[in-house]
């Protein structure tokens, strides 16, 4: 009897890894399959000659080239406001922060990791409406508050890996450097974040495939469907995921799907990209731990 | 001269987390001599050593009483005064640690590592500085072609070598030495205990260590621990 | 470093504290914002509510039922596909194996979950059409499905770290007893790392409730109370980002703060089980 529940456990245990694998794999099959064709330099820039529409020459209509910068600009305002913040927060929680008051803002990151991202999104979109209820002006949703909510969204992320890197420190090399006369700041500066730098890589790079991914902080807080480069940090914008998520269900002629499937490729691509690239870093840090 | 007091102890008392690990320790240390600490492990003589450079209060939970008094070159002082500095503090008490911890940069670096924190001083002078602290270990032309390269590629002896000629660097007047040998071969342990020898010349050494022969080879005089006490063996 | 240590200090703890601030003033804000509503109709009979709007009443009861119908289909579709998995890739398989599935399903994680609605809009819905549901194809079976594959990579993850983490001295006695893997895991790791799969079953309840996209793209939307599996369905998430196109100073805009209010606490709720299971928040502060 209990031989015959092993290999039932075995079979059903297997066979979920095969629904799961078929299931991944039929879904980039059909989006290779569906989107192959209109890979190209005509996705991102339509008709018009690359080197225009890069030069900024000449305005692309009929391409994905607005909404890749937007998610670019995106990403890097997001990253760009969260990486220092997130460091010199995870840089007091592991360092200086110590006893119970310790609890509380640990609680806090977590609750934060695990707030949907429509409801940091909805945070955004309220700043908007509270913004504008005291300086009645101009200041909807915006590329500006995008990124703003964005950081919030991909700070716990930066927080928790800063934390965890600088606590992996091994205790002998944390001690060295006090030992030689540094202060705590100089045993951060020159020791511990260095020693660490992989991880805390990882951490950013994880950190930007979250930005560049999600849909919902940015669907509340200011991206549209059409609205060309993004020219300034005030004005509306568009996005990768949003395009696509657009185009499901607004597409109107075959060549808008066909665009859509590209877009899902083109994005898939960048996140295949930084997966790979955090996982080496991951296999570099192993090796390297291995060999301490 | 030799029989000059360097350290002096009055009514140390050290718990961790509540529980003491030090009860009411005095002490008189000579100047320029080796001076070791047995006893078996666990009994808090690495917890003992940091008292001098107060590294135990980079880890939370300590808690210290009493007072040390180091006869440094320029006057005595209270280490444990408001008014002296951790930075100057741990410059003078240079301390060398059980498995050699080289930092994760060059082995240049490492050795210089000590100015880089204080700053201010030409790069020439640096360069000569750790010429000599490597000639001093012995250890310059082992490495004086690879000073460019990461530390942690050095053999353990050579690391803990390093380790020393780092600690040396900023001319301390006392080094603290965690069993300094417990992680090297024979060799590099025979290499090593040579060089305490020699530093003596100019630095008190506190020295922990369970090897009794490596003890009776090198030791002016030896303490053992037992029961939260130090007590005198010769 | 010219600064001063003290300095960066506090800069440290502005950023820290900035951020923990900040997360509680999301509460805040919603609360703020949606307090007309609130106060009006007392947050608690909200809840039960239907949503009528033409006799004023603006309950999310049905988005309610509508995001636990989703979340919790979902969920019974991914638990056993994630536990098989994650037995394959803690145990079963053969080490080089394991590494590979693992590592497999954390880039199924990386996958933008757009790109999987929007497949599953162009190749699961066609199908539900023809040959399941009928309808249009877009309800709550549909984004449950997709759903499930979406949260089973963050449940396997999590689950064979808690396999894996049962002591290997243990695994060895096994080993040396001529254990089989697979009794190994049955009669081993299982029992000693029931709770953090349960702390994985959670967590994958969590990320169900709050996701947005695929419940929007996929569950119909419509507003009334789901009865079955082939009824189309509107979710908590999905109805903040559906009423966002509404006048802002009416009473239907407020009902998204009841939401996002409902939504912050169901996450808080989830962080304390989760680090109740995880013992994280009965380990003294180190």
């Amino acid at each position: 009897m209990r031989s015959l529940i092993e290999r039932v456990i075995i079979a059903f245990s297997w066979g979920s890894v095969v629904l799961l694998l078929s299931a991944l794999f039929f879904m980039l099959g059909y989006l290779m399959y569906r989107g192959a064709g209109v890979i190209g330099t005509e996705l991102l820039f339509g008709k018009i000659a690359p080197i225009d529409a890069l030069l900024l020459k000449r305005q692309v209509f009929n391409g994905l080239f607005p909404a890749v910068m937007g998610t670019f600009a995106l990403v890097l305002l997001a990253v760009g406001f969260a990486v220092p913040i997130g460091l010199a927060a995870g840089i007091y929680m592991a360092e200086y922060c110590r006893g119970w008051s310790r609890q509380l803002p640990t609680v806090l990151f977590d609750i934060l990791a695990g707030l949907p991202s429509i409801v940091i999104g909805l945070a955004g979109f309220s700043l908007t409406i509270i913004l504008h209820r005291f300086f009645p002006g101009r200041l909807g949703p915006c590329l500006l508050i995008s990124a703003l909510a964005m950081c919030f969204l991909i700070l716990p992320y930066l927080i928790r890996s800063t934390q965890m890197a600088l606590e992996s420190v091994a205790p002998s090399l944390r001690l060295t450097a006090p030992a030689l006369g540094a202060t705590r700041l100089q045993n951060i500066r020159y020791v511990l974040l260095p020693a660490r730098l992989p991880d805390i890589l990882g951490g950013v790079i994880l950190a930007i495939g979250r930005a560049a991914e999600d849909t919902a902080v940015i669907m509340l807080t200011g991206v549209v469907a059409s609205a060309g480069l993004p020219r300034s940090l005030f004005e509306q914008f568009e996005a990768l995921p949003f395009y696509i998520y657009y185009i499901s269900s607004q597409y109107t002629n075959p060549r808008e799907l066909q665009m859509g499937f590209g877009a899902a490729i083109l994005l898939l691509t960048v996140c295949a990209v930084l997966f790979v690239t955090a996982f080496f870093i991951e296999q570099a840090i192993s090796w390297q731990l291995s060999r301490e | 001269m030799k029989d000059r007091t360097k350290i002096f102890a009055e009514k140390v008392c050290f718990s961790y987390r509540n529980k003491a690990v030090l009860e009411d320790i005095n002490l008189a240390l000579p100047e320029n001599s080796i001076i070791a600490v047995t006893g078996p492990s666990g009994t808090g003589k690495s917890t003992f050593l940091s008292i001098f450079n107060r590294l135990w209060e980079e880890n939370g939970g300590g808690a210290f009483k009493g007072r040390v008094m180091i006869r440094f070159s320029e006057g005595i002082a209270d280490i444990y005064s408001k008014e002296v500095s951790l930075a100057r503090l741990r410059r003078s008490v240079g301390m060398v640690f059980q498995t050699p911890n080289p930092l994760p940069m060059t082995v240049y670096k490492n050795i210089a590592f000590p100015f880089i924190l204080q700053g201010g001083m030409k790069k020439s002078e640096v360069a000569e500085k750790v010429e000599t602290m490597l000639r001093k270990v012995h250890l310059f032309d082992e490495v004086k072609d690879r000073m460019n390269s990461d530390a942690r590629n050095l053999s353990g002896g050579q690391q803990q070598r390093l380790c020393i000629a780092r600690a040396l660097i900023s001319d301390p007047e006392i080094i603290l030495l965690d069993e300094p040998t417990s992680s090297l071969d024979d060799k590099a342990c025979a290499k090593i205990e040579e060089l305490l020898i020699e530093l003596r010349e100019n630095c008190t050494l506190l020295m922990v260590s369970h090897y009794q022969d490596q003890v009776r080879r090198v030791a002016d005089r030896v303490y053992e621990m037992a029961d939260r006490q130090l007590t005198r063996v010769s | 470093m010219n600064i001063r240590p003290g300095f960066s200090v506090h800069i440290f703890r502005l950023a820290a504290f900035g951020c923990a601030f900040l997360t509680i003033a999301v509460f805040g804000m919603m609360l703020f914002l949606g307090w007309p509503l609130l106060s009006s109709g007392q947050f608690f009979v909200l809840l039960t509510r239907e949503w009528l709007p033409s006799q004023e009443i603006y309950g999310i009861y049905p988005m309610i039922a509508g995001s636990m119908t989703i979340a919790l289909l979902a969920l019974c579709l991914s638990l056993p596909i994630s536990l098989g998995t994650a037995f394959v890739a803690a145990t079963l398989a053969p080490r080089r194996l394991r590494k590979v599935v693992l590592v497999t399903v954390r880039f199924m994680a990386g996958i933008p979950t757009v790109i999987y609605g929007f497949v599953a809009v162009f190749l699961l819905v066609p199908f539900m059409r023809e040959q399941l549901a009928g309808g249009s194809g877009l309800n709550i079976l549909t984004a449950s499905m997709v759903l499930a594959l979406l949260i089973a990579p963050t449940m396997i993850v999590f689950f064979v770290n808690g396999l894996g983490n049962v002591a290997r001295s243990y695994c060895l006695a096994v080993d040396a007893l001529g254990g089989k893997p697979v009794q190994k895991l049955l009669y081993l790791q299982l029992p000693q790392a029931w709770p953090t799969v349960l702390a994985g079953i959670i967590l994958g309840f969590g990320r169900a409730m709050g996701d947005t996209l695929i419940s929007l793209m996929l569950a119909g939307n419509s507003i009334a109370i789901p009865r079955g599996v082939f009824d189309s369905g509107r979710t908590l998430t999905a109805h903040i980002a559906l009423v966002l196109a509404a006048d802002f100073a009416s009473m239907e805009f407020k009902s998204i703060f009841a939401c996002g209010l409902v939504l912050y606490i169901f996450s808080v709720i989830v962080v304390i089980l989760l680090r109740y299971l995880t013992g994280a928040l009965v380990r003294p502060p180190g």
